[in-house]
């Protein structure tokens, strides 16, 4: 599948301002963001070292804040588990995801 | 004795030439800080809520807070509190620029223009020496004429606040330029000025002010620049793209609203944003007094037909207004939009929205003809380059229409629901119905469509300094309440709304103000201080004759559902809203407040 992703202000500077990324059908945030950071400095941008996402890194699925959606539904020993959206929030092809550093104004 | 405070208000009456001086009120400053919200008390106490705007019984302060001329962080505010000219509420309009500081170390903490002049004139304010001139020469001309020309006539150092010739013709949407380049822009104040004959004040000052603990101030200071400069948001992407950085923030969300607020999502707003704007006219950054994030823009258009002109703009606001919500791509057409209305002295907000309007009301056959001189389509720049200039000038029968803003062009062509207005001042660039908090402070802002009485964009969008989301209604009372009164201890001290975006709570100001001032308000009493403020206003708009039913928004946001992009099928429902505010904030079912709530906050009678 694909998907369309955005870069916005300094962030372009570093990612160019859009792409279309082919990704495995199932396939969520992280995992896009896995290969959207495919340099030591592209990878230091958006994670810390300890691989967590920058608390200044907002990411939008389809206009919607990612903390905000849900993740994916899975069946675990029987019981249905729904994770929460941020990383883990799944990616349909068409997708448009956009990715801003800390801006404010107005 | 309370220190920060330069210690005096000069008050001018223009119709008797008499000047006069008085100490500022202690109390007064322990209660409302300062800025606006002593401005707004020295209104409500003076001037009749019911009266024209446009009479000289309306009464006009110009002041700046407790903190102009310390280096605190944006520290350079001057606000400008009357009633409005456009809305009929009490307006306070406020802007940046090296004037503010000025007058403080001129000697005083406001001023206050009363009555009418017989002839056009303007106050020089040299090191406390209070001058009423003669301005005859320098009416109608444009503001960037003026500022020149007066700082020929006073002092090159001077700083000048002035009217435009939209001032001077009473446009409802006139404003008054600082520096030639900021604009105290919204609520239509440069017509209050113009109908008093007043044309503006030059200001210079040497004096030093006074903090009440200045080792404890210099570190209030300190903690605050360093915040700001930890900032991603005001060290980094404001300067560099400045305010118009929110363009994609906004569309990408679908609420960014579009030809009259008829649409909230274009593929395409991008080339109107920050990002063009510094690769394509950006030609230096402009900081106001004492400010470390310098979001201004000088800029150059750099082809096309308005090639080699130059000014400063555009914000974001101003890029949307005179851009998408006119349908308009061009930036180029839109840059030279901005410069027509800083030198007319124009709301940009506001010229573009009632634009937009009429736009609207064209397409849909509500304007004939023969009342305007060519079609006035959605899309075209140069239409919009046009329609400023006539706005400003007064010019044939739309342009006079124009120059009344929105509600009362919707109105005159029988259609008032077609203005995107809230107490009839046009609603700034962020869709109601993609941002739920946003449309209730919009529907309760004392001056109407506003989004800087209580930015619910910074949780609901900026994810700062919390997350809420978008969506939601839940928890938005709380959040709109908390953010009008935040707002309001944040203008009234003096420093500018965007020291949020690095200092997001009442504790990163409240050092500030207790050691500057010597006042031991606690942060919970600043916050007090907010709430205080907020009420006062309300109170004054009751008494003008506005009602809870004006706590709404434009028919379109309540019920048309915007028809596509990421926010599509999503209206404001103001009404799950609306009455938890009105308990959070002590007012009774019909937006009053209680007896109660104005003893709790030492405003009853």
């Amino acid at each position: 599948m694909k998907v369309t992703v955005r870069f916005f202000a300094t962030f372009r500077e570093l990612f160019g301002a859009e792409k279309e990324i082919e990704l495995e059908s199932g396939s969520n945030v992280q995992d896009l963001l896995n290969v959207l950071c495919d340099s030591r400095q592209r990878r230091q941008k958006i994670f810390d070292r300890s691989g967590k996402l920058r608390p200044y890194v907002k990411i939008l699925k389809n206009g919607r804040n990612i903390q905000f959606l849900e993740g994916v539904r899975m069946e675990l020993e029987g019981q249905q588990i729904q994770f929460l959206g941020g990383l883990h929030a799944g990616l349909d092809d068409g997708d448009v995801v956009a990715i801003f550093p800390p801006v404010g104004g107005g | 004795m309370v220190k920060g405070f330069a210690g005096e208000i000069v008050r001018v009456n223009l119709s008797t030439g008499e000047i006069k001086k008085q100490k500022i009120n202690e109390e007064w400053a322990r209660l409302f800080i300062g800025g606006r919200g002593y401005g707004d008390k020295i209104i409500c106490d003076e001037v009749d809520p019911k009266i024209d705007p446009l009479a000289p019984g309306n009464k006009v302060v110009i002041a700046t807070g407790p903190t102009a001329g310390s280096n605190a962080p944006t520290s350079g505010r001057t606000m400008v509190i009357t009633k409005g000219a456009e809305t009929g509420t009490i307006a306070c309009s406020n802007v940046g620029g090296f004037f503010g500081p000025q007058l403080k170390q001129a000697g005083y903490d406001m001023v206050v223009i009363e009555g009418k002049a017989k002839q056009p004139v303007y106050l020089w304010i040299n090191d406390g020496r209070v001058e009423i001139r003669d301005a005859r020469k320098l009416w109608g001309k444009k503001t960037t004429q003026i500022d020149e020309m007066i700082k020929q006539e006073t002092d090159p150092k001077a700083r000048v606040i002035t009217i435009g010739p939209a001032g001077v013709k009473l446009s409802r949407i006139a404003n008054l330029m600082v520096d030639a380049c900021r604009a105290a822009g919204r609520s239509g104040v440069g017509a209050v000025l113009g109908s008093k004959n007043f044309l503006g004040i030059a200001a210079r000052g040497t004096k030093k002010i006074e903090f009440a603990d200045l080792a404890e101030t210099k570190k209030a200071i300190d903690q605050a620049r360093k915040l700001i400069r930890e900032s991603g948001t005001t060290h980094e992407t404001l300067p560099k793209y400045g305010t118009a950085v929110m363009v994609n923030v906004i569309n990408e969300r679908g609420g960014y609203p579009i030809r009259n607020a008829q649409e909230a999502y274009d593929a395409d707003a991008g080339v109107t944003g920050g990002e063009e704007i510094a690769a394509k006219i950006l030609m230096k950054r402009w900081a106001c007094a004492a400010c470390p994030i310098g979001c201004g823009r000088v800029t150059e258009i750099k082809e096309g037909k308005y090639k080699g002109h130059h000014g400063e703009g555009p914000e974001y606001e101003t890029t949307w207004a005179l851009g998408l919500m006119c349908g308009v791509h061009d930036l180029n057409a839109i840059t030279e939009a901005n410069y027509l209305c800083n030198d007319y002295g124009l709301d940009t907000i506001s010229a573009g929205g009632t634009i937009a309007c009429a736009m609207e009301l064209y397409e849909k056959g509500y304007i004939p003809e023969k009342d305007v001189p060519f079609p006035i389509k959605f899309g075209d720049g140069d239409t919009v380059v046009k329609l400023v200039q006539m706005m400003g000038e007064r010019e044939g029968v739309i342009g006079n229409l124009l120059a009344e803003g929105s509600y009362r062009l919707a109105e005159h062509y029988g259609h008032p629901e077609l203005s995107m207005s809230i107490k009839k001042q046009e609603i700034p660039a962020y869709d109601p119905r993609a941002m739920k908090g946003i449309g209730l402070n919009y529907a309760t802002s004392n001056r109407g469509g506003c989004h800087v009485r209580g930015y619910t964009i910074s949780q609901e969008v900026l994810d700062w300094p919390w997350t809420v989301d978008r969506l939601k209604y839940e928890g938005k009372a709380e959040l709109t309440k908390h953010m009008q009164d935040f707002t309001a201890v944040i203008d009234s001290s003096g420093m500018c709304l965007f020291t949020i975006f690095g200092m997001g709570y009442i504790r990163d100001y409240g050092p500030i103000l207790r050691a500057i001032t010597g006042i031991p308000y606690s942060d919970d009493e600043l916050m007090k201080a907010g709430e205080r403020i907020h009420n006062l206003e309300r109170l004054f708009n009751l008494k003008a004759g506005l009602t809870g039913k004006d706590d709404t928004l434009p028919p379109r946001f309540l019920k048309e559902p915007i028809p596509a992009g990421p926010s599509k099928g999503e209206v404001c429902d103001l009404d799950r809203m609306l009455p938890e505010y009105y308990k959070l904030r002590g007012w009774d079912k019909e937006g009053v407040p209680t007896r109660e709530t104005l003893k709790a906050l030492g405003l009853e009678r």
